[in-house]
C-alpha cells in the first residue's frame, strides 16, 4: 500500500511539473471547455499526456494506439441494477471499439473507498471516467483534478467538474410514486417510507420528493422516513415492526431495491397484500413480486439506457464533442400490473431476456 | 480469572441483565401500543434468533480466551452456499448440509491459523474475516442472490401452527442443547478450564489444542446455520450479510457476564444480552426514532450494561 502510494504520488508530482507548464497551476475544479481544448489540441495534447504517464510509472500507455479504456464506477456493485448497468455500458462500448474498466465498492455508503477507485483507475490510466458518485460533493474534487472527460450516472454533480449527467430526476420519480399511492387509494389513511442509505443525495432526493408530493393530499399521514442502509436485513425488521405499531398502514413507499425486497417478502409472509406496496429499481425478484401482487408498482430508471447512455456520451466527449447539457434527462418508469406485459416494458426491465420471470 | 463455577455468583449476574431487559420491556410497554402484543414479542424472537445464534457461538470461543471476529463473514458464506447450491438444482436438505459442512470449514481454518501457525485470535480472525468476506464477494460479484425456494425459507419465516415461528424454535432448541453442552458437559468444562488458565490447564492434561479446534469448528457450524436462518429469512443471500455481527455477538456475551479474558460466561446470559439488544432496536423503530439515534442508544446500554457489573463488583468488595 504504502509502495503504491509513493508511486503515485511520484507520478502525481512528475505530471503536475509537466502540466504546471501548461496550465496556470489550478487544477482542482477543471471546466469541460478547458478539457475538451486539450482533446481537441489531439495528438499534441494526448502525447503530453502519454509522456507523464511513462516518465512516471512506466506504465502501458493509456491514450495511445490501443484500445481506449472507460472507467465505470457504480455506486457499489450490489443489486441486480448495476448489473444491468455495466451491461449496458459494455454494449456501448464495444459499440465504438472501447473497452470497460467497471469496478465498484461493496457498499453504498463508503465515500472514502470510491475515491480511492478513482484516484487508482486514473493511475492505471483511462480515458474518461462514467461514475456514479455516493456523495457528489465530496468526490467533486478528486474528479476535478482528473485530466479525462467525466459523465456522471444516476446522481447530479457540479456541471463544472463533469461534462453531463444522465440521470433519472428521482424527486419527481418518487413524487409519481406519491401520486400513484394518492390515485388508487382515495380514501387516504397512514403511509411509511422504508427507505435507504440516509447519506445518499439520490435518496435524499426521493425521501423528498415523494414525502412532498404526499403532503399535498391531506388524507394521508406520513407515519416516517426509515432508513435501512439500503440493507434487506433492516427493511425487513422495521416492515415488520412497522405492520405492529401501525397495523392500518394503507400504503408503503420503497427506496432502493434491497429495501423493496425486504419490505414484499415480510407482506407476503404477514398476508397483508392489501397494502398498496411501490417500490423503486428492478430485479427479477421484484418484477416477480408485481406478478404475485406482492409489490403494486415499481418506479423503474431503465438501469441498462443509463449505462448506455453514460458511455455513449462518454465516447462523445474522447471524440471532441463539448456542448453537452448539463443534465441528459433519463425517462423513469411506473411499472404495474396494467403494463408489465407490454414489450416496451419487458424491454426495459429484461434488456436481454436473461431474466427468469414467472 | 479466580473466578471458577461459582455458581450463585452466575445466577445473581443474569437477574441482574435480566433485570435491565424488564426495565427496557417496561419502559417501552408504556411509550408505545403494540410492544406487549403476541405479535410484537414473536417478531422481536424472530428479529434476533439469528443475533442470539451467533452471539452463543462467540460466547463458546470467549470463554475459552479466544475471539472470533470472523461471524459475521460466516453468516454470509454459508448464505451463499445454500443459495447456489439450490439455485445449482441441488436438493434443499443437502444444501444446507454442504453449507453446515462449509461452516466447519470455515471454524477450523480460524483454528488452524490459531493452533498451528500461532496466531492471536484477534488478528487470526481479523484475517480470516477479510478473507472469508472477501472469498464471498468474488463468488457473488459483489450481487446478491434473491428470491430463494419457500421449501428453504420456511426455516427462516415460516410458521408452527400458523403462529410460532420456526425460527425461534430452532433458537430455542440450541439455546437449550448449547447451555447444556457449556454447563454440563467434560468439554464444556475445558473449555472454561482453558479459559481461566491455559498453563495451568496444559498441564493438568487437558487437549488445549485439541479443545480450542474442536470449539471453532462447533461454533463455526452454530454460524453457518444462523447464516442459512438470515438467508431464509430476508429470501436473499446478500454479500454484506452479517456486516458487523461479530459487535453484536460480542456485545451480548460481555452485557451477558462474560469477560474477554476467557474463563466467564453463560450461555443464559448471552441470550438476555442479546435480546437487550433486540428489545431496544425493536422499541426504537416502534417509537419511530431515527436508525442513528438507535446507534447511539445501543451503544449506551453496552457501557451502561457492563459498568453495572463493574460496580457491583466493586461494592462486593
Amino acid at each position: 500500500m504504502k509502495r503504491r502510494l509513493a508511486a503515485g504520488l511520484a507520478a502525481m508530482m512528475l505530471a503536475g511539473a509537466v502540466w504546471g507548464c501548461s496550465g496556470s497551476g489550478n487544477n482542482s475544479a477543471q471546466p469541460p471547455e478547458a478539457a475538451a481544448e486539450k482533446t481537441e489540441n489531439g495528438p499534441g495534447g494526448e502525447e503530453e499526456g502519454a509522456q507523464a504517464q511513462e516518465t512516471g510509472e512506466g506504465q502501458e500507455p493509456a491514450a495511445g494506439s490501443q484500445t481506449k479504456v472507460i472507467g465505470v464506477i457504480p455506486k457499489s456493485t450490489l443489486f441486480d441494477f448495476y448489473k444491468m448497468v455495466r451491461q449496458g455500458a459494455e454494449d456501448a462500448a464495444a459499440e465504438h471499439g472501447y473497452t470497460i474498466n467497471y469496478q465498484g465498492t461493496n457498499s453504498s455508503t463508503d465515500t472514502a473507498a470510491q475515491q480511492n477507485i478513482v484516484e487508482d483507475m486514473d493511475m492505471a490510466g483511462m480515458d474518461a471516467l462514467v461514475i456514479s458518485a455516493i456523495d457528489a460533493k465530496a468526490i467533486g474534487d478528486a474528479i476535478g483534478a482528473l485530466k479525462v472527460p467525466v459523465v456522471t450516472f444516476d446522481d447530479e454533480m457540479d456541471p463544472s467538474v463533469c461534462y453531463t449527467t444522465v440521470s433519472v430526476n428521482h424527486e419527481r420519480a418518487a413524487a409519481a410514486g406519491a401520486a400513484y399511492i394518492a390515485q388508487k387509494l382515495p380514501d387516504g389513511g397512514k403511509v411509511a417510507v422504508v427507505s435507504s442509505e440516509a447519506g445518499a443525495d439520490v435518496i435524499q432526493q426521493r425521501d423528498r420528493g415523494f414525502s412532498e408530493e404526499l403532503a399535498k393530499h391531506e388524507q394521508f399521514e406520513l407515519v416516517g422516513i426509515y432508513h435501512t442502509e439500503g440493507d434487506r436485513e433492516k427493511a425487513t425488521n422495521i416492515m415488520q415492526d412497522l405492520l405492529s405499531e401501525h397495523p392500518d398502514l394503507v400504503a408503503v413507499f420503497c427506496c432502493n431495491e434491497g429495501s423493496s425486497g425486504g419490505v414484499s417478502k415480510v407482506l407476503k409472509d404477514e398476508g397483508r397484500t392489501d397494502i398498496l406496496a411501490v417500490g423503486y429499481d428492478s430485479s427479477e425478484e421484484l418484477i416477480n413480486n408485481i406478478y404475485d401482487g406482492s409489490l403494486d408498482a415499481l418506479i423503474s430508471q431503465n438501469p441498462y439506457g443509463l449505462g448506455y447512455n453514460s458511455v455513449t456520451a462518454a465516447i462523445e466527449a474522447i471524440e471532441g464533442k463539448t456542448d453537452f447539457p448539463d443534465v441528459t434527462e433519463s425517462p423513469y418508469w411506473l411499472i404495474d400490473q396494467e403494463n408489465i406485459h407490454d414489450p416496451e416494458v419487458i424491454q426495459i426491465l429484461d434488456p436481454l431476456g436473461t431474466l427468469n420471470l414467472q | 480469572m479466580d473466578v471458577k463455577f461459582n455458581k450463585k455468583e452466575r445466577n445473581t449476574q443474569i437477574l441482574f441483565t435480566l433485570m435491565g431487559l424488564l426495565i427496557l420491556c417496561i419502559f417501552f410497554s408504556i411509550t408505545t401500543e403494540s410492544f406487549l402484543t403476541q405479535r410484537n414479542l414473536l417478531n422481536i424472537a424472530t428479529q434476533t434468533s439469528v443475533a442470539v445464534i451467533v452471539a452463543i457461538a462467540e460466547t463458546y470461543i470467549i470463554a475459552s480466551g479466544c475471539i472470533d471476529l470472523s461471524v459475521g463473514s460466516g453468516v454470509a458464506f454459508s448464505g451463499l452456499i445454500a443459495a447456489t447450491a439450490m439455485k445449482a438444482g441441488m436438493p434443499v436438505p443437502l444444501a444446507m448440509l454442504l453449507a453446515l459442512m462449509t461452516g466447519m470449514m470455515l471454524g477450523a481454518v480460524n483454528a488452524f491459523v490459531i493452533t498451528v501457525l500461532g496466531i492471536v485470535p484477534f488478528i487470526a480472525t481479523l484475517g480470516t474475516n477479510s478473507i472469508f468476506r472477501g472469498i464471498v464477494l468474488v463468488i457473488m460479484d459483489g450481487v446478491p442472490m434473491s428470491g430463494l425456494k419457500s421449501e428453504f425459507t420456511w426455516i427462516g419465516s415460516g410458521k408452527l401452527f400458523g403462529w410460532l415461528p420456526w425460527a425461534v424454535i430452532f433458537m430455542a432448541v440450541i439455546a437449550v442443547v448449547m447451555a447444556v453442552l457449556l454447563k454440563k458437559s467434560k468439554f464444556g468444562r475445558y473449555v472454561y478450564a482453558i479459559g481461566s488458565n491455559e498453563q495451568a490447564a496444559f498441564l493438568s492434561g487437558i487437549p488445549v489444542k485439541k479443545i480450542k479446534v474442536m470449539n471453532y469448528i462447533i461454533s463455526g457450524a452454530l454460524v453457518a446455520f444462523a447464516g442459512m436462518l438470515l438467508a431464509a429469512r430476508v429470501s436473499s443471500a446478500a454479500p454484506t450479510a452479517g456486516e458487523l455481527y461479530e459487535t453484536n455477538a460480542i456485545a451480548a456475551s460481555v452485557i451477558g457476564g462474560a469477560s474477554l479474558t476467557g474463563g466467564k460466561g453463560s450461555i443464559a446470559g448471552t441470550i438476555v444480552g442479546a435480546f437487550i439488544i433486540g428489545v431496544l432496536s425493536n422499541g426504537l423503530n416502534l417509537i419511530g426514532l431515527n436508525y442513528f439515534w438507535q446507534q447511539v442508544a445501543i451503544g449506551v446500554v453496552i457501557i451502561a450494561a457492563v459498568f453495572l457489573e463493574v460496580v457491583r463488583e466493586r461494592l462486593k468488595k
